[in-house]
């Protein structure tokens, strides 16, 4: 509830566009899109593929240029740091190093003893339920697994904000539901502000506080939605109650209308 | 895995098989006189010999020289190679400014620049070294080029949003993201580097394998020749069942992780 009365977002995005050199003209991926997003506040931004929601996520990392500007607390960012932990969808973490070194890797920079940084990698190993895997490579890891140690990697600098590009996209389903899971509850005890990038409706509703939806392309926000559900109640009560299946309704026809029209103007190129 | 097994037992088999029956029938083709002595000599004869050239150290001595040219070409090609081929995939005047050079370069045959190396560098090891050098630059730098610029981007964002700077992100991320490609292209420079060296002492002479190798065959000494020539193929064989086991001993090292 910081957000009522702190007035400086957390994150604040104005006025951003993006152009991608084309074969005849440039493509415009990204038009005028402005968000605020709260401190602790977890914001999905959905939408059709190829919408632009990916490229928006690389700009407030900081990892490509665009027009506009990307303020994080207040200040214009200029590239990438580590106030944004970014998760991507795949093939993030380093394959020449194992699951424990992963997840030292951004620790080896900030000053710690080696003793504290042992001691933070083996609570997160923990808490991503990995023991016994800390000596292991990337390459000996299920999806899920190596979805897991990209964001223990990730939260062992300990961030104000996560950048999550479709994380849980490339898992199975019964997996992603576990991942989502354990998302929500690490959200709920760091209550870290969260930009996720998502084409999944179901997993946006079941996490977030807000919903941007993107039109296709040069995405642009064309709808909000609030979510104000309890997070609190587990997870077969929730997807099922009503609440969450109108609110699920509405967010799935929204992105159903940017999708078709999509359609449409592809069919009329 | 036991299939796998076996199947391997079954090639080093057949290897030993194909080599044996060449030396027996080159043997046998000897012993009839079908070759006069001085073109074949009999294979137990060139085993003899080269038996007393290594018990009189002359040939211990001459591969020792040739290694360490070899060595030394090598070690120079990479530390050339390897930090060149990262600059260029990182920099785009760099590239501009070599990639002509290269494509001119790399097919041309090294051993004609020898009598150049030899005006300037002398008959003995430097010339040889930096020929060595010379050959062997282009295959690592050509591997590592290409393994530097394949990099995926989302290690290096990655790496970034992590706090890594620029100059740690080259030893953090670019060195052992493309070491395996790196380690590729330096197992085929190795042959590279005893071919142009055995080559270039046979050419400029200057001691070392290939110099006494041409000398003998002035004087006839026709097992001599064959007993460096053998000594050369083992040496090329060892050397590349090393890198291979080295290779092998990293799995992370080798290539398409």
């Amino acid at each position: 509830m910081r957000a009522l009365t702190d007035p400086t977002p957390k994150i604040e995005i104005r006025g951003v566009s993006k152009s991608y050199p084309g074969d005849n003209s440039p493509v415009q991926a990204l038009r005028a899109v402005d968000i605020s997003i709260a401190e602790g506040e977890f914001v999905s931004i959905v939408g059709p593929s190829g919408c632009g929601k990916s490229t928006l996520l690389y700009v407030v990392g900081g990892f490509l240029n665009a027009d506009g500007k990307v303020l994080v607390d207040g200040k214009v960012i200029h590239g990438p740091g580590t106030d944004r932990g970014v998760v991507f969808q795949e093939y993030a973490l380093f394959p020449w190093l194992s699951v424990r070194n992963n997840i030292l890797y951004g620790l080896e920079r900030g000053g710690l003893a080696s003793d504290e940084r042992a001691k933070i990698a083996d609570r997160l190993i923990g808490v991503i339920g990995l023991k016994g895997f800390e000596d292991r490579y990337p390459r000996e890891l299920s999806g899920g697994m190596k979805q897991r140690v990209a964001i223990a990697r990730t939260l062992a600098c300990d961030p104000a904000i996560l950048l999550l590009d479709e994380p849980f996209g490339a898992l199975d389903a019964q997996t992603r539901e576990v991942m989502q899971d354990e998302l929500l509850r690490i959200w709920l005890e760091t209550r870290k502000t969260v930009l996720m990038i998502t084409h999944d409706v179901t997993e946006a509703v079941y996490l977030s506080n807000r919903i941007c939806v993107m039109s296709a392309r040069p995405g642009q926000i064309v709808d909000e939605f609030r979510i104000d559900l309890d997070r609190t109640i587990p997870r077969e009560q929730l997807v099922t109650s009503d609440a969450f299946n109108k609110i699920r309704n509405q967010v799935w026809i929204a992105v159903r209308h940017q999708a078709l029209a999509a359609e449409t103007a592809n069919a009329a190129i | 895995m036991m299939e796998k097994v076996a199947s391997k037992r079954g090639l080093q088999l057949r290897s030993l098989i194909s080599v044996l029956t060449i030396v027996a029938v080159w043997e046998a083709a000897a012993r009839a006189g079908l070759a006069s002595p001085l073109f074949l000599p009999a294979f137990t004869k060139v085993l003899g010999e080269w038996w007393s050239v290594c018990a009189d150290g002359s040939l211990p001595g001459d591969l020792f020289t040739s290694l360490f040219r070899a060595a030394a070409g090598l070690l120079l090609a990479t530390s050339i190679g390897v930090p060149l081929g990262i600059a260029m995939a990182r920099n785009r005047l760099l590239h501009w400014m070599f990639d002509p050079v290269i494509a001119l370069a790399f097919p041309s045959p090294k051993i004609a620049f020898l009598p150049i190396f030899i005006l300037w560098f002398g008959i003995y090891s430097i010339s040889k070294i930096l020929l060595v050098a010379f050959a062997c630059v282009f295959p690592i730098l050509i591997g590592t080029f290409a393994a530097a610029s394949a990099l995926n981007r989302v290690w290096i964002w990655s790496a970034y949003s992590l706090g890594t700077s620029n100059f740690a992100l080259l030893f953090r991320i670019v060195l052992p993201a493309a070491w395996p490609r790196i380690f590729a292209a330096l197992r085929v420079a190795l042959p590279v580097s005893l071919i142009t060296t055995f080559t270039a002492e046979m050419v400029g002479g200057g001691g070392g394998m290939g110099a006494t190798l041409m000398y003998s065959q002035r004087f006839f000494e026709s097992p001599t020749v064959f007993a460096y020539i053998l000594t050369m193929l083992a040496v090329g064989l060892l050397l590349d069942f090393i890198m291979l086991r080295i290779q092998q001993a990293f799995p992370a090292w080798s290539p398409g992780q």
